[in-house]
């Protein structure tokens, strides 16, 4: 997909656990491995909402577009 | 008036109809050689005996897989499993086993004509089940994409 979720980045950048994060944005700890796993294929604007407020960011610092072809 | 069963109630009685046909289908084997040598008498028509015997069998034998997957959807319906690959997968082998039994009595229909009416029956059935295929694909798609979103 070429959507990229910089989840994992950002969670690193504010030194926060997933289970901490998936408790203080109330989803489920297996939804958010999806979500930092790029396996969602979809996500709601109250969780971007939600995450952005957790992680102090905007939602470009967790979602990123690179072309399918372009080399990784 | 409409009578409304329960979906529990509906889902017992077509359990029910399906041991039944299969108690049919297993008595067939023993059955359809008597049924065509019957026919045979009946009909008044050139003997082919032989013929009938083949496309009932092979009518048998296909019969017996659709129900056998009839039964799996059945419960995969009961297991709240409603919209997966397994139900998609029982209903393209049934839509394949009402072609199948369609292309046979095709065949049989070159001798006895009456068989074309159980081809079109089962071509159409077939392709109902072919709708209702691509549609219960689409719902197992609409379903991944509904789980994966976060």
């Amino acid at each position: 997909m070429p959507i990229v979720v910089n989840l994992d980045v950002m969670m690193a950048k504010r030194k926060i656990s997933a289970g901490d994060l998936a408790e203080r944005i109330e989803i489920t700890p297996a939804n958010l491995s999806i979500l930092k796993n790029n396996k969602a294929k979809a996500v709601r604007f109250s969780t971007l909402e939600a995450l952005c407020e957790a992680l102090d960011c905007q939602p470009g610092d967790l979602l990123a577009y690179t072309k399918e072809d372009q080399p990784e | 008036m409409s009578i409304k069963l329960p979906q529990s109630k509906s889902l017992f009685f077509t359990q029910i109809l399906i041991y039944v046909i299969l108690c049919m289908l297993i008595a067939g084997l023993v059955i359809i050689p008597i049924c065509t040598e019957w026919y045979d008498a009946v009909s008044g028509q050139k003997p082919i005996a032989t013929i009938l015997n083949i496309c009932g069998y092979l009518c048998d034998v296909i019969g017996f897989v659709a129900i056998i997957q009839l039964h799996h959807l059945l419960n995969n319906i009961r297991k709240q499993e409603i919209f997966t690959e397994k139900s998609v997968t029982c209903l393209r082998v049934i839509s394949w086993c009402c072609f199948g039994i369609a292309i046979i009595c095709g065949v049989l229909g070159f001798w006895r004509s009456l068989a074309w009416l159980i081809t079109f029956a089962a071509g159409f059935f077939g392709m109902l089940m072919c709708v209702l295929k691509n549609v219960f694909s689409l719902a197992v798609e609409l379903r991944q994409e509904n789980d994966y979103t976060i």
